[in-house]
């Protein structure tokens, strides 16, 4: 009797426990707590035509992106970075997007060209993603889900204008400067005209007939005369390094770097390329920059994770390996602001969208560049430039930041 | 409690015992997500030229050449299957979805490595075209492609390629793959490829 009673009430408490338990943890003998994490999909392009100015940009977002891993994420949110090599190529660029858009919150596609840009646009817009991209003016004059990352062309060359102005006059000579431009024959090389012309009306200078060259010129000597007789004193050069390196190799050539000055754009010659190839010819170049640039750029504490990465030594480092750390340092602001707004179990390629542009005014890449400009309707992430020169082979600065003034704004878009 | 009524109450708690499991069982399990919602017809996908064999290409090279006046030490220090640039490569398709994009990509041949793939891959993007309201397709395959993934060419750091280090996919039979922008949305069809010349 006894022994039945025991067997009644063991065989009571044991159903109890079946049922109350599993009941009261809600269903959930989870193995383990998954981890926090996004997503941020760099479509680079790692072998191809502008494999120069991004293998150092995706070195520095790797290695920025690594620390920020190891010091436990974004508010104990982790990044998966992915890098994809599109080799420059707009239908591998959209191929590689359809494939990894389902990737666990993909928060950032970084897309290597202006025609890529354009192309993912409708995708973007779709899955309500943010895109980050060449700093084309269109992307700002049409404000869309792609973030710039930087000032537009026109504006940094309205920059130049400004500043051209000025030494003009601080040489003592009367009138206004005649300006040429020179860039490839693409998108790309009209860009800084869109805008940047009617500022150089605006100030009452005298921009000559543009001249553009196929990418891949490996002579410019036709384009150089050309401008030298139609009377130039300053000449623009667009394209990236090393090509402004080879029309002012060339400019060199015919003896024109005495009489004309010569300027280039945010991907002019840097210091590890083209100013190594080509010191004495380059010398005197000024050069406008969204971002630090020679030694200010390797004595920044961020600039230092060349070495710490093991990329090479300090005289090494490319000027874009500090673009490819402020690609990642808007990235994690964005992810910041919208922990903060919304949580991560709400955290979306909307969320980020809406966070992205809540960080005006902010100094989001710690002195790489100027502060943060994104806002509503402003997809500039700076509005600054800073002007450098090449001097006895450094790039070194010759004017603080200044704001640039906005020539997508005079384009008739 | 006499001894039939205690069997009766250990067969009782056994059959609750039982229920509750199977009842949490049907509670706790996990939760299969919702059906997705059917995938859109697929169209036709058609490629032109079909078939490009050596001799092809050997002619379209000697066009290249004419073209571009290059002079005969450059000509000479390229392969001919260059020519594949001249070569006009056209995807075409009807029955897909209207006014919706068609990605084109190319399967790779076990064993063949193609720069920029990344591991696990085993295609690639080669063109894409945006479908007109009656849902037809008509895409170019741009000459970036042509250099990157079927020459699998180099680029010199001038923005301009190496055309004389071309290096060729193997010929053979290829699998296209033509998706919408849901991916589930696919058709195949072969493209046969002789960029290198025939074995002999």
């Amino acid at each position: 009797m006894r022994k039945s009673l025991v067997v009644l009430s063991g065989a009571i408490l044991l159903s109890l426990i079946v049922t109350v338990i599993p009941l009261a943890t809600g269903c959930t003998p989870k193995a383990a707590v998954e981890e926090k994490y996004v997503t941020h999909l760099n479509l680079a392009d790692l072998t191809g035509p502008t494999a120069a100015v991004h293998v150092p940009v995706d070195k520095g977002a790797s290695a920025y992106l690594k620390g920020l891993n190891e010091k436990g994420g974004i508010d104990g949110v982790k990044v998966k970075y992915i890098v994809v090599d599109t080799r420059y190529d707009t239908a591998r660029t959209v191929a590689a997007y359809q494939r990894y858009r389902t990737e666990h919150k993909v928060l950032f596609v970084q897309a290597p060209s202006t025609a890529g840009v354009k192309a993912l646009a409708p995708f973007l817009q779709e899955d309500k993603g943010v895109g980050y991209g060449p700093p084309d003016g269109e992307l700002q004059a049409f404000p869309g889900r792609y973030f710039l990352m930087g000032p537009s062309y026109q504006d940094g060359f309205a920059a130049l204008l400004d500043w051209i102005v000025a030494d003009w006059k601080a040489k003592g000579k009367t009138g206004m400067p005649k300006v040429g431009h020179m860039g490839w024959d693409n998108p790309y090389g009209r860009e800084p005209l869109r805008g940047g012309k009617e500022y150089a009306e605006k100030l009452g200078l005298t921009l000559l007939p543009p001249e553009f060259f196929p990418a891949g010129s490996l002579k410019h000597d036709v384009y150089l005369t050309r401008l030298a007789n139609a009377g130039a004193n300053y000449i623009h050069v667009g394209g990236v390094d090393q090509t402004p390196t080879n029309v002012i190799r060339d400019a060199q050539a015919l003896g024109l770097t005495k009489s004309i000055q010569f300027a280039a754009d945010f991907w002019g010659p840097s210091e590890a390329f083209g100013v190594k190839a080509y010191p004495e010819a380059l010398e005197g170049t000024v050069i406008y920059s969204y971002y630090l640039r020679g030694e200010e750029a390797r004595n920044h504490p961020l600039g230092k994770l060349w070495v710490e990465y093991g990329y090479g030594s300090p005289a090494d480092m490319p000027d874009p390996f500090v673009l490819g750390i402020t690609q990642a340092l808007g990235f994690e602001a964005g992810v910041r602001r919208a922990l903060q707004d919304v949580g991560y179990e709400k955290l979306d390629g909307e969320a980020m969208f809406q966070a992205m542009q809540k960080l005006t005014g902010m100094d989001i890449n710690k002195g790489l560049t100027g502060s943060c400009a994104w806002a509503e309707g402003e997809r500039r992430a700076s509005r600054f430039v800073k002007l450098y020169q090449i001097k006895s082979g450094k790039v070194v600065p010759i004017t603080d930041w200044a704001k640039a003034p906005d020539a997508v704004a005079l384009y008739k878009w | 409690m006499n001894r039939l009524s205690l069997r009766k109450a250990i067969v009782i708690t056994s059959l609750i015992m039982l229920a509750a499991i199977v009842l949490q069982g049907i509670a706790c399990a996990p939760k299969a997500p919702p059906p997705l919602p059917p995938a859109p017809p697929a169209g036709t996908i058609a490629v032109e030229p079909p078939k490009i064999d050596y001799a092809k290409v050997e002619e379209m090279f000697n066009l290249f050449v004419t073209v571009r006046k290059l002079p005969p030490a450059a000509a000479a220090a390229m392969p001919p299957c260059v020519g594949i640039l001249a070569l006009p490569i056209t995807f075409t398709g009807e029955g897909w979805p209207a006014d919706s994009w068609v990605f084109i990509e190319l399967v790779v041949l076990p064993g063949v490595e193609i720069p920029g793939l990344e591991p696990g891959a085993d295609s690639v993007g080669i063109a894409m075209g945006k479908t007109d309201s009656e849902g037809r397709l008509e895409a170019l395959m741009e000459t970036t492609a042509k250099l990157n993934f079927l020459l699998r060419g180099a680029w010199t750091p001038y923005f301009t390629p190496d055309l004389t280090k071309a290096d060729p996919l193997p010929a053979g039979t290829y699998t296209i793959k033509a998706f919408g922008t849901d991916r589930r949305t696919v058709t195949t069809i072969t493209w046969e490829l002789g960029l290198v010349p025939p074995a002999k």
